[in-house]
């Protein structure tokens, strides 16, 4: 209590001392006396109250005092501010983590200076309307050649390399970049030098940037990193500078942020093959990136002009053309940036969702104990208290149930981030996020806004409450009264509403997941462990692939059921591929997925050849280049024709003429939750083709989870320094395509569980509330001869009715998620009129029994106790 | 008893003010002590409301008309609370005089016109 309190009550205790002082020399008892002298002075307590209202300035005191008791009143009323609190953090909990990762998607600057102005520049394949990640080296010459246009161009190409900066060599991205990339994008290292066109020119010594995280936790933010030597992919690059804080690269959605960035041509001396490449000036290798930096006032369509006329002019790729994009969208790589808005719409709904339930709950859990208190209320309002005042604390109850909230769903909202992040190709982004203060701000004022929203429905029973019928007890509900709408009713019915349209489409998700669960994949994975291993960095030289291969698979061969190895390891969202030409269509190039397997992949796998044969271990450089293609290529190729003896040249290293030897089976290529089609794809002779990074692959005696160590003994064994990396069973590979999906299915299935069962407990509150109110009503009827039974079906009805009008109300709502989520993640079925009819009636029966639960006490009444009580 | 006077007469709205700036100018005192000056001076005609008074002496002491200090009361061992004029209140209570005087002028003269020209 302050001073002034302190101050005041002793005045006026003093007075009532000299009051009964007075009244004692006047001859009455000390008893009488400050009998007395109470009367004479009134109720302290409304002296008090006025000399309080004369300090003026009250609103500061009595907005403490309100908080001091609702702070008490929540903390007595236990079960009841868990109800509304739990709810509610969980509703800020899920708004927090979906405005976190929207933010991260949409909005958070990557670091670029005046990003309005850059511009990305993209092949788009007409023959398979797609975007390809593949300028061509003098692709990106021509878009440099736009002076009048581009202030700046830059190509680049993210690569995963082998680091070793002290003693362990890791696997990190890096950029490989053209010296104009730090004029393009505006960067500015924060120490030492960006690179510059000197670092471009043959012979000049290798020199790189770092990221800010490597910076820190490898160097410890230490300026003498500057000069020391980072070894990558086994050159030695001079560090010349750090990269601002938070720059991780122009784009979101091409695997992990880069580590370090390194001049384009460098790549010769990393990857070996590139040395003969020649990609300077070869238009079909198409694999960088390019960004613009656009000159002040130059809109987007005169470059996308620009960039039209040059690939019409362009020898031998009439399939393709150049597209340019503006910066929002160049932060995906086109074709995923629809998708992934979607999926955050469908997050935002869902937390919406979230919030709409735990409003009303809270709507109806105050106005329950706005009713419950109504005596209470009364007597405060016969005392003096003003309704305004009244409700002033109502909201600062609301005020303090929002606050706890708050600062429940913070660590919801983290923990719930985590989860996300934990699925981690469910957006297929390298995605920053850590806790956004600004998301976390604008879920706490959504989470005030909904308690003073919800502070409206007591304080609406405040007005209403007529101080004589209340304070005389118990104004008996007329039986005529039962069938007025009431408030809590229509609260229930809009939850109920809002819990129908997150059981359906939670009903919808786990439909469609099942549905993807039984699709065939065409090839079993059952068994199957599949672990990546680098030869480059175990310092193999390219002449010797083929042989430390054969003998790693002779190796797993003895103590596995099987062992084969690829290129890469299926289903995949990022595959190989090459501009492919067959017989069949001379002069025709097109660009096709292709993958290196070695012979026993497609047995393995248990991927039927269906024509011709399979790879056999003589497929090698000696021999003749051969290709299997699978049944969607042969009918891309050679439609109604068998395309086994046809030949198929492709575009690789150098251009070889392959003859086609067999033909499989068509399989799932493609993660789980993508197009259903079958990708047409063309499979080369491992030992033809020997990549730098094979996916072994080994069919295990027992649980394939339990053979990593042996995986990992046998490789090591054969192969002295070979890192194994990605090592994971098939199963959870096929699994982890399905993971968006599964993300939004969990969050909408647990927003439906909580918004079910609230509503359920609503209707039972409700329900019971309006038995105890209509006690003597009850017994009366009871006493007269009504059956028990009947009473009870009559208010269980009540529930019945509530839960259908909910269930109505949300058919529509209902209905357009369900579009939403179809627009939104691929694979989704149209939902029959019979789920959302099943939800309705599932629901309306639920609401049905809680009600039943409710009037259920109805039968433990004793009419002539009832009756004496009131 | 005091309050069963039955003479007792309700004070005019805005009336107290005045009343307890004017007790004050005899000297500084508490809150019982005011109330006890008033009734006695007017003879237990006026009943100062205790739910008026302290009300009153806190918003005169917020506008600075009187301060306020605890003081140990002459003759006692304990302190109580002494309200005294300041140099506002006592500005504050000539111009209510003077502006009771005539309102009281004023209401006299309607209520009894002859007695009042023969003042006059």
């Amino acid at each position: 209590m302050s001073k002034r309190e302190d101050d005041l009550e002793r005045e006026l205790r003093d007075h009532l001392d000299l009051e009964a002082e007075e009244q004692e020399e006047a001859g009455a008892s000390a008893k009488e006396a400050r009998f007395a002298a109470r009367r004479a002075f009134g109720s302290t307590a409304l002296v008090a109250e006025q000399v309080r209202q004369a300090w003026g300035r009250r609103w500061i005191g009595d907005s403490l005092q309100d908080l001091r008791f609702a702070l008490r009143l929540l903390g007595r009323n236990r079960g009841f501010t868990a109800g509304s609190v739990i709810p509610l953090a969980f509703a800020i909990g899920c708004l927090a983590c979906t405005a976190t990762i929207a933010d991260a998607i949409l909005f958070r600057s990557l670091g670029m200076k005046q990003p309005d102005r850059i511009a990305a520049i993209y092949t788009f394949s007409r023959a398979k309307n797609v975007f390809l990640p593949s300028n061509s080296y003098p692709d990106f010459r021509d878009v440099q050649s736009l002076g009048s246009l581009v202030e700046a161009a830059a190509a680049f190409a993210r690569i995963s390399v082998n680091v070793r900066i002290s003693e362990a060599t890791e696997r990190m991205n890096s950029e490989v970049v053209s010296a104009d990339y730090f004029r393009t994008t505006g960067v500015a290292p924060v120490i030492g030098r960006p690179l510059r066109a000197e670092d471009e020119r043959p012979g000049a010594p290798p020199v790189a940037l770092a990221s800010y995280s490597v910076w820190q936790n490898r160097y410890g933010g230490s300026a003498s990193v500057l000069g020391s030597v980072a070894w990558i992919d086994g050159v030695a690059f001079t560090l010349v500078g750090v990269m601002p804080r938070g720059y991780e690269g122009t784009l979101l959605d091409w695997a992990a942020n880069p580590s370090f960035w390194i001049p384009l041509p460098q790549i010769k001396q990393m990857l070996p093959f590139f040395a003969r490449l020649n990609y300077e000036n070869r238009r079909e290798v198409g694999w960088l990136m390019t960004i613009v930096r656009l000159r002040p006032g130059v809109a987007l369509g005169q470059l996308q002009a620009a960039v039209s006329t040059l690939a019409a002019n362009l020898p031998g790729r009439h399939d393709a053309t150049l597209v340019a994009l503006a910066a929002d969208q160049a932060r995906f790589f086109p074709g995923h940036r629809a998708a992934t808005v979607r999926i955050v719409w469908v997050l935002v709904a869902v937390s919406a969702a979230a919030l709409a339930i735990a409003c009303f709950n809270l709507a109806n859990l105050l106005l329950a104990r706005a009713v419950a208190r109504e005596k209470e209320t009364a007597a405060r309002l016969a005392l003096g208290a003003g309704r305004l005042r009244l409700l002033r604390q109502c909201i600062a109850e609301n005020a303090v149930l929002a606050g706890c909230a708050c600062v429940l769903g913070l660590p919801m909202a983290l923990g719930l981030t985590k989860a996300a992040q934990a699925f981690e190709s469910a957006f297929g982004l390298a995605l920053n996020l850590n806790p956004d203060p600004r998301a976390l701000a604008a879920s706490a004022l959504a989470g005030l806004a909904v308690a003073v929203f919800a502070a409206s429905a007591p304080a609406w029973a405040f007005s209403r409450i007529q101080l004589a019928g209340t304070m005389k007890g118990a104004a008996p509900a007329p039986v005529g009264r039962a069938a007025k709408l009431d408030l809590r009713d229509v609260f229930v019915a809009v939850q109920v509403a809002c819990a129908m349209v997150a059981f359906t489409a939670a009903a919808l998700l786990g439909q469609s997941m099942r549905k993807w669960a039984a699709i065939p994949l065409g090839y079993d994975p059952k068994g199957v462990l599949v672990g990546s291993g680098d030869t480059l960095s175990a310092r193999i030289p390219e002449a010797d692939r083929e042989r430390i291969y054969r003998a790693l698979l002779a190796d797993l061969r003895t103590e596995t059921r099987g062992a084969a190895l690829a290129g890469q390891a299926m289903p995949t969202g990022q595959h190989m591929v090459a501009d492919m030409m067959p017989d069949s269509e001379p002069g025709r190039w097109t660009l096709i997925d292709y993958n290196e397997v070695s012979d026993g992949y497609f047995k393995l796998l248990r991927i039927p050849v269906v024509a011709g044969r399979d790879v056999l271990p003589e497929d090698d450089s000696r021999s003749r280049p051969v290709a299997i293609v699978n049944q969607a290529a042969a009918r891309l190729f050679w439609p109604g024709q068998n395309p086994v003896g046809r030949s198929l040249q492709i575009r690789l290293l150098e251009t070889t003429d392959r003859e086609v030897v067999g033909v499989v089976a068509d399989a799932r290529y493609l993660p789980l939750g993508n197009s259903q089609a079958a990708l047409p794809i063309v499979f080369l002779p491992i030992f033809q083709n020997a990549p730098q990074v094979v996916a072994i692959h080994a069919l295990t005696p027992g649980d394939p989870k339990s053979f990593i160590p042996a995986l990992r003994r046998i490789v090591g064994r054969t192969v002295k320094d070979l890192p194994l990396s990605d090592v994971q069973t098939l199963e959870e590979r096929v699994d982890a395509g399905m993971s968006q999906a599964r993300l939004v299915s969990q969050a909408v299935a647990a927003v439906a569980a909580v918004g079910v069962l609230l509503a359920l407990a609503g209707i039972l509150a409700s329900g019971a509330y309006r038995v105890a109110q209509r006690k003597r009503e009850i017994a009366v009827r009871i006493a007269i001869g009504a059956e028990p039974a009947r009473v009870i079906r009559a208010f269980a009805a009540r529930g019945l009715v509530v839960g259908l009008a909910g269930s109505v109300v949300g058919l529509l709502p209902a209905v357009w998620a369900s579009g939403l989520l179809r627009s939104s993640l691929r694979g989704i079925d149209a939902p029959g009129p019979w789920l959302f009819a099943a939800s309705g009636l599932a629901l309306a029966l639920a609401a049905g029994a809680a009600g039943w639960a409710a009037a259920r006490r109805i039968a433990r009444l004793q009419p002539a106790a009832a009756l004496r009580v009131q | 008893m005091p309050d069963q006077s039955p003479d007792r007469v309700e004070l005019l709205q805005g009336t107290l003010d005045m009343l307890i700036l004017r007790t004050l100018r005899f000297g500084p005192a508490h809150g019982h002590q005011i109330a006890k000056h008033i009734r006695q001076t007017t003879k237990d005609v006026l009943q100062v409301e205790h739910g008026s008074l302290y009300p009153a002496l806190h918003r005169l002491e917020r506008k600075g008309c009187i301060a306020a200090k605890w003081e140990t009361a002459k003759g006692r061992n304990r302190q109580f609370k002494y309200y005294r004029l300041t140099p506002a209140g006592k500005r504050q209570l000539s111009a209510e005089e003077s502006d009771w005087k005539r309102l009281a002028q004023a209401i006299a003269s309607v209520m009894w016109p002859a007695a009042a020209e023969e003042e006059s």
